[in-house]
This record gives C-alpha cells, structure tokens and sequence, in this order.
C-alpha cells in the first residue's frame, strides 16, 4: 500500500484488474491519494488511443495500467511501453491484504493483489500482474510484463523469462526455469524447463512452441561451421 | 455404394507397410514450412514414411538427408528444431552441404579408411521441393514430377497462400489411436460439421448446412477419371468469424477475412487459411496401421516489422479454437477405429460421398505401385 500524502495517480486499462483496483482504492494507497480514471472502452481501441490518453494525463500524476492477459499481455503493453518511452512515472499498487518481503526487487506498474505473499528476496520486473492469493517464493524471478494467476506459485529461485503467463493454481516448482513468452495455465505441479515460447494449457496440446526467428534460431548467429 | 476399402485398410500392418513403402516413401510429402528454417545452419527434424529425416538450411539452401550419421547409425541432429552445423553428437564427424563427410576427429589414427570407403561415406539426401513457403520432400531415388502430383493450378494456390506467412508458427503434436486415413475421409466428408462440431465450427458457416453443402461439396465423378493430381484440392467458404481489429489494422492477410479456404495437399496435410490471418496446418503422419500422429503447425500471418514479436505472442488466443475443433473430430474417429474389426461389413457411402470413393481407387492403385495417373493433366476436368 502507498502511504504517499497527496499522491495523484491515474488508472488507465480495462479487465477485471482495472476493475478490481478500481473498486478497492483505499487498499492501494492512502485516502487523500487523488485517483484520475482512463478507462478503455475494448482491448482493439488500446493501440490507437494510448497517444491520446496519454497526453491527457496532467504532470505530476503518476500512471498505473492495467489490462488483463491478452496474447502474453501485449495488450497491456500498448499502453505500458509508450508510457515508459515518455519517462511517465508509474506506481506499483500492493494491496494492503498482501504480504511484501522488505527486501524483494520491484519494477514499475506491478500489481499485488489481495492474498498475495512475496518473499524475501524475490526480483520481480515491471509491469507484472500478481494476482490475489499468488505466491512468490523465496530468490524467484520474474522477468518482465509477466502474469501470475490467482492463487498461483513461483517456487523458490524459480526463473521465469519476460512475458510469461502462469494461470490460475499453477504451482511452479522450486529452480525451474521457463522462458520467454510462455504460458503455462494447467492447474497443477509444474517442474519441467522449458524454452521460449512453449505452451502448456488444457486447450492446446502441451508441449506447443513457437518456431522460428528468435525461438528456434537467429539470423544473426553465425555458424561455428568455418570454411 | 460401398467403399473399395474395406476394415483391414485401417487396422493391418502389412497394408500399413505397403502404404509406407509405396505412398510415403514414393509421393511428394509436405515436410516442413521455410520461416522455420529462415537462417544459416536451421534445422527441423521429423520422420517420414518411417525413415528419419533432417531438413537443414546450408548457406540459404534448404536441404533435405536421411538424419543418420553413416558412422554409427547416430542422428546427426538430435532435437526437433534448432540451430547447429551437421555435426555428429556421437564422435564428432561433421558434414558438407552435399552430405559428405567433411572432417573425422582423430580420423588417421582410430579410422584408417582407404580412400574409397571414406568417399563412399555421406548422408543419404532427398529430393527437396518448395511451394511457396511449404517444404515438400520425395524420398524416393527418382522422384515423381511434381506436377503429376499437384495441378499447376493447385501448386499456383498453395503458394500464393503460403507466401502470407509470417516468421513464426506455433508447432505441435499429438499421438491418437486411429487410422490416418480417417482424417482425411472426415475432411473431405462436411456432413459431419452439424454434428461433431454444433457449437464451434457450425455456427461459423452464416449459411448453415446448406451453405456447406453447396460450397463443401465436390462434384462426383466416376472412379475411372479421378487421378492422383485430383486428389489434392481446394474450396473455400463464407465464415462468420470477425477478426480482432488490431489484426486488422496491423497485419497483411490472405485473400477475404470472412472465408475459410482449405487446401489439402494429398497424401496427409490439410492446409486451411481462416479469415485470411491464421495458416493452421494438419498433418496426418501415419506411426503404426492405428496411430497417426496430428502434427500441427499455425504460421502466423506476415506483419509489418513492428509487430513481429506482437505477432508471436498473440498466436496463442488464436489457435485455441483451433484446437477445440479437431479435439471434437478426435473423439469421433477414435471411436471409429476402437469399433472396426476386420469381419466387418466395408463402408456404405451415401451419394455425397462418392469422392471417397474415387478417392479409395486411387489410393489402392497406389498401394500396388500402379501409377495412379493416366492422363495429361491439361486434358482433364477438374474433379473439385
């Protein structure tokens, strides 16, 4: 919770996040906080609006967004990334109900839900949604714009890449590591490694990954094949 | 009329090896898509008609060899996608573009081959051949032409199509207790759409069942004129499926965002394009006489430098309803094959589905390692 005497932050996105936040402000931040609300008629606006609502954003106001996991939360990052390009200052809400080790590592535009429970020394990057009763272990890492569910755990000294999505009750084990952009939302143990860009969820066939430029190769390797 | 098939087709093993020796290791087989491997030393490795292949891209050129070192036996790549120079694992023996072996480790000391043995010693290669963005191989020693396999016509859609993919796909695969020639009796076969799939892929067609029948429906004609090219077609039909908008906005696509067109690509691959922004590809990759492994590969479609990694991330959504869709037709054809026995009575097609028919003759010619086209393709009608 943010004990910052006449702070003014703005709430920007839409989803059952925005929603959330939007309905329990006095948990986030101090009652004389002045909230402002930017709120996004639908996800498909998100792009071509950000300019707009981002103008409109008086100085000395700071910027929380949230919009729910769309497509590994890039949705979010429509309105995330133009924000930090801009130098925008962006809180991190922490619901009072949640519970912070003092000596963990946030980014910016990190939310905690209600029940949630980081301990110490978890590195948590920007512009990550910790779901209410989420549980970050001891030494995990999350990498950026990432997506814990409800009731999920990252195990300690877990590693988690940027943009990944961990549904609702997966419980991620102890030293796993996952990588960039995958989503893992079948509820349940999960110790396996696993690479960038694999999915494992009840609607797609688990393992599924992303081939190509950037997960499988890169065009800038060079071999190791000499003439 | 009663199908040429009857239930051994789908349950022996001896039709099975006949069907590996003399369509998968005979035909053109869609191996692969090139944006997997788009760079210098790119891999893929699979199996077709049995035989362990590898796809290697050498310097830009996309190679196809038997995936064994000729050493021990080793393959040469070992994980499915990847990026690495042909190098054994095992002892260390690395290859040439063309399959030969390139260097031994310690070769004069522990080897000692004469000159001939050590020339003789390569990677078996295959014929390669692309349409479009797709990858096709022939394992055979002297391939079939290509255009005794696909139409002109055919190869000319397939690589229009092909060419809207985008640098990423989203791969996947799934071992399933049927015959693979159920997948694609049931493609071919639209009348199970109200049935098998009420609330996903039937409330798409705008025009109900009727719309599917006139548009799904090819029009039949007699075993004797239906030949292997025929077997390969395309359709295409109005969908009621609104794209997201930022796909809209940020994305080339495929001819018209309110149609599915499918292309299937004979012996195994059904290649679909819906509302001109997702690619899925099935492959019906023939394990045993009962199990076909579904290999499914979705491209993404080809965006505009900014939204590449976009792009990557958002394939996900997009081809969960694809998913739901076969899991319905699973559940059916492994229904079927739990019920056949090999007393049991052959198939009664109706009149819509005298395609299957034609198509069963074509197949049994093939199976004997009869040529299963008789005439120049330009003289023929189209069959779809």
């Amino acid at each position: 919770m943010s004990h910052n005497p006449n702070q003014k932050i703005c709430l920007i996105g839409l989803g059952q996040v925005y929603e959330s936040i939007a309905a329990d402000l006095h948990a986030y931040a101090s009652p004389d906080t002045h909230w402002l609300f930017r709120p996004i008629g639908h996800v498909g606006l998100l792009e071509s609006c950000a300019d707009s609502v981002l103008s409109s954003i008086p100085q000395g106001v700071s910027l929380f967004v949230a919009v729910d996991g769309i497509a590994l939360n890039y949705a979010r990052m429509e309105i995330f990334v133009p924000a930090q390009e801009r130098g925008l200052p962006m809180v991190n809400l922490i619901h009072k109900g949640a519970c912070c080790s003092p000596d963990i590592q946030l980014g910016c535009n990190v939310w905690v839900g209600p029940g949630a429970v980081i301990d110490y020394q978890a590195e948590i990057g920007d512009n990550v949604m910790i779901n209410p009763m989420a549980r970050i272990d001891p030494q995990a890492r999350i990498g950026n714009h990432g997506w814990i569910g409800r009731g999920a755990s990252v195990g300690s000294c877990a590693s988690l890449g940027s943009n990944c999505i961990i549904g609702d009750d997966v419980h991620i084990k102890a030293y796993t590591s996952i990588g960039k952009q995958c989503a893992i939302a079948q509820p349940g143990p999960w110790s396996q490694n696993i690479t960038d860009g694999t999915f494992a969820e009840k609607s797609i066939w688990a393992p599924s990954r992303v081939i190509g430029e950037g997960y499988t190769f890169n065009t800038s390797c060079h071999a190791e094949e000499s003439a | 009329m009663k199908s040429p098939l009857s239930p051994k087709h789908y349950l022996s093993e001896e039709i099975f090896a006949l069907e590996q020796k003399n369509i998968f290791q005979k035909l053109w087989i869609f191996a692969g898509i090139k944006p997997a491997l788009a760079a210098h030393n790119a891999f893929m490795t699979r199996e077709i008609g049995g035989v362990p292949v590898l796809l290697q891209n050498c310097s830009g050129k996309i190679r196809a060899f038997e995936n064994l070192c000729p050493h021990r036996l080793m393959p040469v790549q070992t994980e499915e996608f990847g990026q690495a120079p042909m190098r054994c694992v095992y002892h260390g023996w690395t290859f040439n573009p063309d399959g030969t072996v390139r260097t031994i480790p310690t070769e004069k000391t522990l080897y000692n081959y004469d000159a001939e043995t050590r020339q003789s010693m390569c990677m078996k290669q295959f014929a390669v051949r692309e349409l479009g963005n797709m990858i096709f191989v022939c394992l055979d020693k002297h391939p079939l032409p290509f255009d005794d396999q696909f139409t002109p016509e055919f190869q000319e859609k397939v690589a229009e199509a092909s060419m809207f993919f985008g640098p990423h796909a989203i791969h996947s695969s799934r071992f399933l207790d049927f015959n693979w020639k159920l997948m694609y009796e049931n493609v071919v076969d639209y009348n199970h759409i109200p049935f098998v799939h009420p609330r996903s892929l039937f409330p798409a067609f705008p025009g109900g069942l009727r719309e599917v029948e006139c548009k799904l429906t090819p029009v039949p004609y007699g075993p004797e004129s239906v030949e292997l090219r025929d077997l390969s077609f395309t359709r295409n039909i109005e969908l009621n499926v609104i794209p997201y908008h930022w796909m809209k906005q940020a994305l080339k696509h495929y001819g018209k965002t309110n149609r599915y067109y499918n292309f299937y690509i004979y012996p195994n691959v059904n290649f679909t394009c819906v509302t001109g922004f997702t690619f899925p590809i099935h492959q019906y990759h023939p394990v045993s006489a009962q199990t076909t492994q579904i290999r499914v590969t979705v491209p993404s479609v080809a965006v505009n430098d900014d939204y590449v990694q976009k792009h990557a991330a958002s394939l996900r959504p997009l081809v969960l309803y694809e998913y739901r869709v076969m899991d319905e037709d699973f559940d059916a054809l492994e229904s079927i094959q739990k019920s056949l026995r090999l007393d049991a009575p052959p198939v009664e097609h109706g009149h819509y589905e005298a395609p299957l028919v034609s198509m069963a003759h074509v197949y049994k010619s093939l199976l004997n390692g009869e040529s299963a086209n008789e005439k120049p393709s330009r003289q023929r009608k189209s069959f779809w």
